[in-house]
């Protein structure tokens, strides 16, 4: 606030002037006022040389208008401008007698209402719970305003708790000492922001959170347990036990290395390879081909991740005794073994117990009187309980029909209330 | 025994005898980790056991083609009664006198005296033989699972079972199906079990719910495979 000093130069007789003299502000003249503002004081000065009593009148535009005289030696008055538009104020001096005058001019300035607060802001918030409800931890309080001035508040990305009331995204107004809290729902990515603004009276504050970073991926499988295998015939291509690999949480490479060409095969489609990515759950098999000399073993290390495991392939011991013509023979006292075509692998040995069929696949088709059936004629010489049986090739959920042996083949009885079909055969094993 | 060739094995079962009518089954397929498998049960013999050698147990059965019924040729998929699905290491074996006999210029071809083809190791493409190590006759077993023993077909999960005659209906109300039992904590210990039965919901004989227990209706068969 500003103060201006006014001096009144008065004389005491007749015919002499009072002058308005020595402002410490601009303009005396009625085109050129003085510019005061509400607030501003303004002293009264009597002037030295003056002769008599000074006297202020048509005070206007201050708290107190009463005039002012200021006596020879009297002290100097102090007013202050009151509030109130715009007013131009014609000061009149005069002396004592009032003989003489003279107009000073104050023009006071329309105050203006300040609605722009202070600025303020809000603590934001970092690793916070994805999906969570973040609640600014501090409160604002707004200031800076004009007494009495109300400003417009608006919320973007959030709600806001105005006074301790309910959170709200509606708009709203606030005037000094109006307290605020901002409120919002974190991201459900992970190290993502969410930010909250409030504005009031064009000023904003933000408040933002930000989610936990995202964990590591767990890429080390529990630990897994490749069976060997063998003894097999030289240089067969022996395949492993598919094995579920288990304990991780994203996708992860694989290899194998070793002896005899060793390769890895992944879920159901592969295909066969030295390294490739397996998905969490999957199932993983190896191959490697055994040594071609006889008792020997290859060793493959199949690696997921950090985790490792060997398998070993064996080949079988060499043949012992000997036939004729330089042909090596078999241990076996009887029998006869036959290979497949790829030479190595067995398909039929004297230790297979075979199963045959003994009859055609049969249509039967019983009807639904109870005990109604049927006979599948059979050469039943040497066939047992132990050795054969009928085969049902269609399902059915019933237990209502018996198979039951005769001297000449097989009875098949109907005791389920209802017709009956089938396709029946009989085997031996 | 006029002619041909007749083979037995050692406790004098016969495995290929060309003097009959017999025919037998060759391995024409398999595989080390499948959830599904293309075959006709009218034709072939569906051999199957757990991918994994680390599980607990593991119900599983044949879940038929969407759109067909069952024994119809198509893609059945192996699942438990939940309906998921189960990946098992299978062996597919066809009649032989289903099947045209190799061009191969070695190995052994045996015909019956019929005509019919019983053996020919030429159609081997090296996937091994199958052997019949255990057998349970019609309706020997209880269908109760590992509840029972008498469910139990064998105390070597090792084994392949056959699948011809099972039925995952994806309803945990029926199933028929095999049971893999590799703990020994649980139920009757380690085995390969025959699990069936139906469950009647409310208002069925006048009772609550309750669980009927099916025997086999057909042979179950356990085998061996691979080089045998």
């Amino acid at each position: 606030m500003a103060n201006y000093n006014v001096t009144l130069n008065v004389s005491g007789g007749k015919g002499s002037y009072a002058t308005f003299s020595a402002t410490n502000g601009d303009g005396l003249a009625y085109n050129d006022p003085l510019d005061v503002n509400v607030g501003d004081t303004v002293t009264f000065v009597r002037g030295s040389s003056s002769g008599g009593t000074a006297k202020f009148q048509d005070l206007s535009i201050f708290t107190n208008n009463a005039n002012i005289e200021i006596a020879a030696g009297g002290a100097n008055v102090v007013r202050t401008v009151a509030s109130g538009g715009t007013t131009l104020d014609p000061i009149t001096g005069k002396n004592g007698g009032e003989t003489q005058s003279d107009s000073f001019f104050f023009e006071r300035q329309a105050s203006s209402v300040d609605t722009t607060p202070n600025a303020f802001d809000f603590t934001n918030q970092t690793g916070v719970t994805r999906s969570s409800t973040r609640t600014s931890a501090n409160t604002v309080t707004i200031g800076g305003m004009s007494s009495g001035a109300s400003a417009t508040v608006v919320i973007t990305g959030g709600t806001y708790s105005k006074n301790g009331g309910s959170y709200t995204s509606s708009n709203t107004t606030a005037s000094n000492g109006t307290t605020f809290t901002v409120r919002h729902t974190s991201s459900s990515s992970y190290s993502t922001n969410t930010t909250t603004t409030l504005t009031v009276g064009g000023v904003s504050g933000g408040f933002t959170s930000t989610t936990e970073a995202a964990p590591t991926a767990d890429t080390t499988p529990n630990a897994f347990n490749l069976p060997d295998v063998g003894p097999v015939a030289p240089g067969t291509v022996a395949t492993s036990q598919a094995q579920q690999i288990t304990g991780m949480d994203a996708n992860t490479a694989c290899s194998v290395t070793g002896q005899g060409s060793p390769q890895l095969f992944v879920g159901s489609a592969g295909p066969w390879t030295t390294s490739s990515t397996i998905s969490p759950n999957f199932y993983i098999n190896v191959r490697l081909t055994a040594p071609t000399s006889y008792s020997s073993t290859h060793t493959a290390t199949l690696t997921i991740g950090t985790v490792s495991d060997t398998i070993t392939v064996t080949s079988s011991a060499a043949p012992t005794g000997s036939g004729g013509s330089g042909i090596t023979g078999g241990t076996g006292a009887y029998g006869i073994k036959i290979f497949d075509t790829n030479g190595t692998t067995s398909v039929l040995s004297p230790s297979t117990r075979y199963m045959t069929r003994l009859t055609d696949p049969t249509t039967i088709s019983l009807s639904a009187t109870t005990g109604s059936n049927t006979l599948l004629s059979c050469d039943m010489t040497g066939l047992s309980a132990s050795n054969s049986d009928v085969v049902f090739e269609q399902f059915a959920n019933s237990d209502a029909v018996p198979v039951t042996r005769e001297s000449n083949g097989f009875r098949v009885t109907n005791n389920t209330g209802a017709v009956f079909n089938n396709i029946v055969y009989v085997v031996r094993f | 025994m006029g002619y041909g060739i007749s083979f037995e094995t050692a406790n004098g079962n016969v495995q290929i005898d060309s003097d009959t009518t017999n025919t037998g089954i060759i391995v024409i397929d398999s595989a080390a980790s499948a959830t599904s498998v293309t075959f006709n049960p009218a034709e072939v013999l569906l051999f199957a056991k757990p991918a994994s050698t680390s599980y607990s147990n593991i119900k599983v059965g044949l879940r038929t083609p969407s759109g067909y019924g069952y024994n119809s040729p198509g893609t059945y998929t192996f699942e438990d009664p939940s309906g998921n699905s189960v990946a098992m290491e299978y062996v597919v074996a066809k009649w032989s006198n289903e099947q045209t006999a190799s061009s191969s210029d070695y190995g052994v071809q045996v015909y019956n005296s019929d005509g019919d083809l019983a053996f020919d190791s030429g159609l081997y493409t090296g996937d091994g033989g199958i052997g019949i190590i255990s057998f349970s006759g019609q309706q020997d077993l209880s269908g109760q699972g590992s509840s029972s023993t008498t469910s139990r077909m064998t105390t070597d999960v090792s084994k392949y079972a056959v699948f011809n005659g099972s039925f995952a209906t994806g309803n945990s109300n029926s199933f028929f199906g095999i049971e893999y039992n590799n703990s020994s904590s649980t139920g009757q210990g380690v085995g390969i079990y025959w699990l069936s039965y139906i469950t009647f919901v409310g208002g069925f004989f006048g009772g609550g719910m309750g669980t009927h227990y099916v025997p086999n209706f057909t042979p179950r068969f356990i085998a061996e495979g691979g080089s045998v």
